[in-house]
This record gives structure tokens, sequence and C-alpha cells, in this order.
């Protein structure tokens, strides 16, 4: 949901359409598991409420990131990239054996 | 108008808390019927068994949130039942030395582990050790032979109250446990007094109730919710 919402604000269902995306279908968020996620992501300080828009008479809220919210994703991504090299790494060397 | 499918997404919601409906209701109906528009989905559809249970589930975490009442009040009644079993196990231990016979090692086993599991922030562990071991529990009381009803109930009792609980109140974005060190040494307290006392006394009625009895007093005596600071989500389970 973090890379998610970096690229632009969205609302709910924006959201888990992105997450589909980006997860190449492996993760569908249900309605309950994306609002819990959310209220933790707002409760951290590490998204906020941008605007409401209506829809089809239907509420939308959005939400974007804020700069905690940036590091947080950076740091993860440095965390996985790490995980990634050394992994790369012990392959490599086994390649060449 | 409404369609009957929304009615019913609006019913489902209702396990959530009042002030969060406000808040959030709207907001989430429009989300469940986004893709939901066929005419006879909307008269004669339903919520999804996975919807409903992720809907609960969010209604457990707001419900029993860091800093509300009943999540304080579920995850002391966890933890004061997890200690309760670990003094159980110590007194299992006890009695298989000085007496002969052999200890219930998994059910021990289970609630130990439960135990540390909640101290270590492993959530997803304890919630599933606490239900295996209440089911233990409840299998062992209703299938051992010449047991009475009134025993059965009574001896399983506390673990099923433990398991739920440690579901309700150690969930996903639950905070850690404040004292974690205290209530560490609540329970090894208690574990020590409780295989003293089963050491000296052979009747199992006597030496469940100690181990309850003795769980409460040290808990009460050594107040471990006492001056604990806001606890933060612990980072696995």
């Amino acid at each position: 949901m973090l890379t998610a919402l970096a690229e632009e604000p969205l609302h709910g269902y924006a959201i888990v359409r992105s997450v589909e995306v980006l997860s190449e279908g492996r993760v569908v968020l249900r309605v309950g598991t994306l609002y819990g996620v959310l209220d933790r992501m707002v409760a951290d300080g590490w998204a906020v409420r941008d605007r409401e828009e209506v829809h089809q008479g239907r509420l939308r809220r959005y939400y974007r990131l804020t700069d905690v919210g940036v590091r947080v994703l950076s740091a993860e991504v440095a965390r996985l990239s790490a995980n990634v090299r050394a992994a790369s790494s012990v392959l490599r060397a086994r390649e060449a054996r | 108008m409404s369609s009957n499918l929304e009615r019913r997404y609006r019913s489902l919601l209702r396990v959530l808390p009042g002030w969060y409906r406000a808040e959030r209701e709207e907001e989430m109906v429009g989300l469940f019927l986004t893709d939901r528009d066929d005419d006879l989905d909307r008269e004669h559809g339903w919520p999804g068994w996975d919807e409903a249970f992720a809907t609960v589930g969010l209604a457990v975490r707001v419900r029993f949130r860091e800093r509300s009442p009943a999540g304080d009040a579920a995850r002391l009644v966890a933890l004061v039942g997890l200690a309760g079993h670990v003094v159980l196990a110590a007194q299992g231990v006890a009695t298989a030395v000085r007496y002969g016979g052999s200890p219930a090692v998994w059910f021990d086993a289970l609630a130990v582990g439960a135990f540390a599991a909640v101290v270590t922030g492993r959530w997803a562990w304890a919630r599933w050790l606490a239900l295996v071991s209440a089911v233990v529990a409840v299998g062992s009381a209703v299938l051992a032979p010449g047991v009475s009803s009134w025993w059965a109930v009574q001896s399983a009792l506390p673990a099923v109250v433990t398991a739920v609980a440690v579901w309700l109140g150690f969930h996903r974005e639950a905070p850690a446990v404040p004292r974690a060190r205290r209530w560490v040494a609540v329970s090894a307290v208690g574990a020590v007094l409780g295989a003293a006392v089963a050491w000296v006394f052979a009747l199992s009625l006597v030496v469940w109730a100690a181990a309850w009895l003795i769980t409460t007093a040290v808990v009460v005596v050594s107040r471990p919710w006492a001056g604990a600071p806001a606890g933060r989500s612990a980072p696995a389970g």
C-alpha cells in the first residue's frame, strides 16, 4: 500500500486495484483489511486524508503518503534491495563453483 | 433507493463501533458496491464470506485497539490466563516428579509456548498456540474416562477463556506487551510457588485452585501493568 500511494493520492478502490496490479494478482485486499491498514498508516503518520469526492453518488476519500511514509518506503526498498544483493551474490558464487 | 445488497452490506458493518461507522460507512459501502453493479446481484446478492471475515477482523482490531478499555482488559485476561497455565505446567512437572506418572507434556508445551510468544511479540504464534491449547484442554476434559461434567468444564474453561482473550487482545495491530519482563517474572514466581504446592498436596482440585490463586495474587502484588509506557505494535505476527 505504501508503494501504491507513492505515486499520487488514491481513494480506497484505486488502492485495492493498484495493490493487485503491483503484486501481479498475488494480493487482493478485502475492504476490512484495507481500512485496517489505512487506519494504522494514518495513526502512525505514514499517510493522511487528502480530499473527498462524490462519484456516482458514492463518497470517495483520497489518501496520500506523508514525508514520513516516503521515508518508511525508502527504508523498506533499501532493506529489500540489500536482501536481493545478498541472495544474488550467493547465487553468483554458487554458479562460479 | 438502496438495494438489498447495500442493506446487507450496511448490516454487516454493524459489527463495527458506531463512531467508526459514522466516519467510514459511506466510504466502505461505496467500495463494497463498486464492482457489483448487476441488477440481479444488487437485489439477490450477499456479501462474500471473505469480505465478512475481513470486516469482522477489522471490528476486532478497532474495538480491541491500543489504549481501548476493552482491548486492555482482553490483553490483561490473556496474560493472566497464560501465566496461570505456565504455573499449571510447572505443577504438572512437580507432581510427576513427586508422585510418578507423566505430565501433560503437549498441553504444557503449548501453554508455555503461547506465553513466550505473547511476551516476545509473536502474536500469530500466540493466537494459534492458545487455540490449540484450548482445543486440547476441551478434548482432554470431554474424552477423559470417568470425569464429571463439572470437573471437565472447570478444567477446560480457563484455557478457552484465555484463547478467546488472546485472539481478541493480541490481533495483528495490538500494542507490544508493556513490562514484558515483569510478566515473565510473574510467571516464574508463580511457577515456583505453584510447584511447591503441587509437591505438598496430591489432590488435583487443591493444586488446580492454588495455581489460579497464586497467579492472581502474584499479578495483583506485582501490578505488571502499572507505570507502563504506551506500547507500540509488535513487529511480528
